[in-house]
């Protein structure tokens, strides 16, 4: 691992300790999403190697189990939990925000109700077009990060082909790739402009639906190509998202993982000039309260999810990072392990006598 | 004593602090009750609706009307709107009072909260609910408030608000909504391409404005191709730097029907581009990497004027050499001579009047009716080569400048 620093790196600990405590004021609206939050407040800590600075990791641990759901999935916060049954679902980036947490903090996910999950993860899937909803409620529109959500869920727990049959895999993939714009490039919804984190979460699907670069991949060689091109053109100083957008700390992952997985025999620093990346991110670091802010503007603060994800990026490019998983190379031995002993566990349940 | 501030002591400043939050404390609890707790008149509360069944109707207006302000904090959050889509559902179907009053409040409501957070995806999901209902409830006003909500996305889209460090242009959750919009109403393509020629031509960079054109032209129809690579030559020459333009290029030369006419365009657009590359070469000594002409111009201009030795302070004034003087004499010499210039030019009105009779001191022309055999038709346009009468050189005209002229037409019965 290449080293990278980008100073107050005490500053920044305090920083996400501080989001783990008390969420300021200004983000009472996520309120319904505080496990997301919490996942970027351990992961930027794991990524400046401070996530024992955390004393109480059983507690948070507890509070994570305590917001799941019986029949599948985890709820965004404790007052999502405690509505009226008819309301209160649970989230799919909740879930997947829930699984990343535990994994930071050393659990072996022994705790969650594996079949219900997968189970719940399937029925949010729309059979007409492949797309996935957040939640059951209907409340937002579908779009690619749930797909990818569900593909990370899928896969980390070892979906079987009851679970989630090559029917439903292929029908899924035919939702990514109608998403797909002329440029080759990943959007939101079908017929959206291309976006580098959306291109992201499409190619981390594919590559855990076993669709990207192998025999039955379905991406030409050509499109592949052409989507690393559409990454290397979002660098001006730092990198951004969209074409003649402003380059934005958080693109730092989303663009530099999707060019990763489109060629993952490179070295992104072959492609993108890591110094310009590394200088544009320290100019937006937040003096004053430490973290990140999304520009370099005098008016803007810090907020959880630019420094969470140029962290990311950052330790991405300096070789550190797994991009489709979103972990750090440390974690992955962990998350393989949990991976085969819940395989394992269910091939031995399901032949029980 | 007089002129002395009066400074509060440690002791006076705490216990102004703990008045102010007790009464903040106060007011908190004055809304909880509110919400939580029912009232003597008939409005629901937040507690009640919440953990209601489909049989629960009381009036819904005045419940809506008074968490709007509730609404409008907890924007991000689902499950708010939900619920008030609940409450507007049951009043839609139940036809209470105030029903369609109630329905374009909320759509007043969205609108504040959506110039707050033009992309709060729960906000703009909710909007479309709404219109939605509208349209159920009565299909004629429905259809009136789509067709006027279209015309609202074209406002965002071409807005520029001072708090956004961007413009709303690439904001493609607008982009999206206008599209479900416009799926729901007769489809207009032209209008669409309109839009986006606006936007191109406001903003060669929008690139969100290039995509969506790209989905709504056919290339195979007749004389969109050449059009197309027109406008994106012209696009490339006035900014070279920008992507936007060079990604729809390349997109017209994937896809464009093989053509000997477009063998031709882009034979000429292969030297057209070969001029700018030259042009873009020597505007930085042949030294050029990546610098495109607008920045040179920038660069140029702007060091130019760091350049200028304008005194800072009155102090500084004396200490400005003779070479300073000239200087800046100089500079603001020819900027006021241009500006005065200018001023003038556009102050004083024009003549209209530039070929007929120039020698003249007042161009007169009489004419009897009787003398009118059928029908005369005068020119108004002051072009014509056989004025008095028309040539039809106010077409010519009226497209060079835009203006409507038309000629006096005197007809006998």
């Amino acid at each position: 691992m290449d080293e990278f620093d980008i100073g107050n790196r005490k500053s920044h600990i305090r920083y996400f300790k501080n989001i783990l405590n008390v969420l300021p004021q200004r983000y009472a609206s996520l309120d319904s999403q505080r496990l997301v939050i919490a996942q970027f407040a351990l992961g930027g800590l794991s990524l400046l190697e401070a996530i024992d600075e955390v004393k109480n990791k059983q507690e948070f641990i507890n509070w994570i189990y305590s917001l799941q759901c019986p029949s599948g999935g985890f709820y965004g916060s404790r007052i999502m939990k405690n509505l009226p049954a008819h309301l209160a679902k649970p989230h799919i980036a909740s879930t997947f925000a829930a699984v990343q947490c535990l994994i930071l903090l050393g659990d072996e996910l022994d705790n969650i109700h594996v079949p219900e999950l997968l189970s719940w993860v399937h029925s949010l899937m729309n059979p007409e077009d492949g797309s996935f909803q957040g939640a059951a409620d209907g409340s937002e529109p579908t779009d690619l990060r749930f797909t990818y959500c569900a593909a990370f869920l899928t896969h980390l727990f070892g979906a079987d082909a009851k679970e989630f049959s090559e029917d439903d895999i292929d029908n899924a993939v035919s939702y990514i790739i109608s998403c797909q714009s002329p440029d080759t490039s990943f959007g939101q919804v079908p017929g959206s402009e291309g976006h580098g984190a959306l291109t992201f979460c499409a190619l981390a699907s594919l590559k855990f639906f076993g669709r990207l670069h192998s025999e039955h991949g379905v991406l030409s060689g050509r499109e592949l190509r052409r989507i690393v091109r559409f990454c290397v053109n979002r660098q001006s100083e730092g990198i951004h998202g969209r074409p003649h957008k402003p380059d934005d700390t958080c693109y730092t992952f989303w663009t530099c993982a999707a060019l990763k997985l489109a060629q993952p025999s490179i070295e992104i620093s072959e492609k993108l000039d890591k110094e310009r990346v590394l200088n544009f991110v320290r100019s937006c670091v937040d003096e004053n309260i430490g973290g990140i802010k999304k520009l370099n503007a005098k008016n803007q603060y810090a907020d959880p999810t630019h420094s969470y994800f140029a962290l990311a990026g950052l330790g991405l490019i300096f070789n550190d990072v797994i991009p489709e998983y979103m972990l750090k190379k440390k974690y992955i031995k962990r998350v393989l392990r949990i991976r085969n002993k819940v395989k394992e566990s269910r091939l031995l349940e399901s032949n029980e006598l | 004593m007089h002129g002395r501030v009066k400074v509060k002591t440690s002791a006076q400043k705490a216990a102004e602090k703990e008045a102010e939050r007790a009464r903040k404390l106060q007011e908190f609890q004055k809304i909880k009750k509110k919400l939580y707790e029912p009232s003597e008149s008939k409005v629901p509360t937040f507690k009640q609706l919440l953990e209601s069944t489909n049989e629960f109707l009381p009036p819904m207006a005045d419940y809506l009307s008074q968490s709007s302000t509730l609404a409008y904090y907890m924007k991000d959050w689902p499950i708010l709107w939900q619920l008030r889509l609940t409450a507007l559902r049951r009043m839609a179907t139940s036809k209470q009072e105030k029903s369609l009053e109630t329905l374009e409040q909320e759509l007043d409501l969205t609108f504040n909260c959506l110039v707050d957070s033009p992309k709060s995806y729960s906000t703009w999901a909710h909007r479309r609910n709404i219109l939605k209902l509208i349209r159920q409830f009565d299909e004629e006003k429905g259809l009136e408030i789509l067709k006027t909500e279209v015309g609202l996305t074209e406002r965002m889209l071409m807005s520029r608000t001072e708090d956004q460090v961007e413009n709303q242009g690439r904001n493609f959750h607008c982009w999206d909504h206008r599209r479900l919009i416009l799926n729901a109403l007769p489809q207009d393509a032209l209008t669409e391409i309109q839009l986006t020629t606006k936007l191109i031509q406001t903003s060669f960079s929008n690139f969100s404005a290039w995509h969506y054109r790209s989905k709504l032209l056919n290339l195979e129809e007749e004389g969109v191709v050449e059009n197309e690579m027109d406008l994106v030559l012209n696009a490339v020459f006035t900014d070279p730097s920008d992507a936007s333009s060079w990604i729809y290029h390349r997109h017209l030369i994937s896809n464009a029907p093989d053509s000997s006419t477009l063998t031709n365009i882009l034979k000429s657009h292969e030297e057209s581009l070969n001029e700018l590359l030259e042009l873009e070469k020597e505007e930085d000594n042949n030294n050029l990497e990546n610098m495109p002409l607008a920045w040179v111009i920038q660069d140029g201009l702007a060091g130019y004027l760091n350049s200028l030795p304008i005194p800072r302070s009155f102090a500084d004034v004396a200490n400005l050499s003779a070479k300073d003087v000239l200087h800046l004499t100089l500079f603001f010499g020819t900027t006021g001579a241009g500006a005065w210039y200018l001023a003038e030019k556009l102050t004083t009105p024009h003549r209209q009047n530039t070929t007929v009779k120039l020698g003249s001191d007042k161009v007169v022309d009489t004419f009897k009716t009787e003398n009118i055999d059928g029908k005369a038709v005068y020119c108004r346009c002051w072009k014509s080569a056989k004025f008095p009468y028309c040539d039809g050189a106010h077409n010519k005209y009226n497209k060079e400048t835009g203006d409507n002229l038309g000629p006096l037409i005197i007809a006998k019965e």
